[in-house]
């Protein structure tokens, strides 16, 4: 998610965020290598976890960002980056 | 004022010092935390100091914006500039998960060149610590 959708006190609380040192280095390496590897949905799925626990932590509100998300999630369905049956149990 | 000298520490406390140096130096935390990694961290006003996971040695230095400090006798004005100075003193600057990195100097930047002011910082590092990710980085141009 973009740093800009998300005010900074709620930003500095993710697990990426720049002010963490080698550790958001580690956590961006780990997302990147999830993409990399095809499992967009694992590192998105993450990705949203980890701003609902900041979000939580910081400003008291777990689904304070549910509409971004949403919003997020309905663009990458319709850009194609986020395929609708993807890890569907059949 | 926090003086960080290159792959050497903080104030006169060395990379791989145990906690209580630490604490003997600067006082007791604010906050301490457990990172992701299973690191300590001490949070002092204005910066942070993070320990080892394994051996619990002072392994890194992160300096918040606002912080007075001086890296190897050169004051921080927290500006964009600072990235000129950077680039001053290591012309083989890299790039690496958004991160500037001068492993000759032992540090490593956010925010500054992304202009992103919820992730400026500054990292003084442990000789060797950033090793994991040489595959990874490139050549950063600071001026582009």
């Amino acid at each position: 998610m973009q740093s800009d959708t998300l005010n900074s006190i709620d930003h500095g609380a993710t697990s990426s965020n720049g002010q963490n040192g080698r550790a958001g280095a580690i956590y961006r390496a780990e997302t990147a290598r999830m993409i990399s590897d095809g499992n967009y949905r694992g590192a998105m799925a993450r990705e949203i976890w980890d701003v609902r626990r900041a979000a939580a932590e910081r400003s008291g509100s777990w689904a304070k960002y549910n509409e971004t998300i949403t919003e997020m999630l309905e663009y990458s369905r319709i850009s194609g980056q986020l395929p609708n049956n993807q890890g569907r149990v059949r | 004022m926090i003086e960080a000298k290159s792959y050497k520490g903080i104030n006169n406390v060395d990379f791989g010092s145990k906690q209580s140096i630490v604490t003997s130096v600067f006082g007791s935390p604010e906050r301490k935390a457990i990172n992701r990694e299973g690191e300590v961290e001490f949070h002092f006003p204005g910066f942070v100091v993070r320990f080892d996971a394994n051996s619990e040695d002072f392994r890194e230095c992160t300096l918040l914006p606002g912080c007075v400090a001086k890296i190897n006798e050169f004051l921080i004005d927290w500006s964009d500039g600072f990235l000129g100075w950077l680039a001053s003193k290591d012309s083989d600057l890299k790039e690496v998960h958004g991160f500037v990195v001068s492993l000759r100097l032992g540090l490593a930047v956010a925010g500054f060149h992304d202009s992103d002011d919820s992730q400026k910082s500054v990292h003084a590092f442990r000789y060797g610590d950033w090793d994991m990710f040489l595959g990874q980085m490139k050549p950063f141009d600071p001026s582009i």
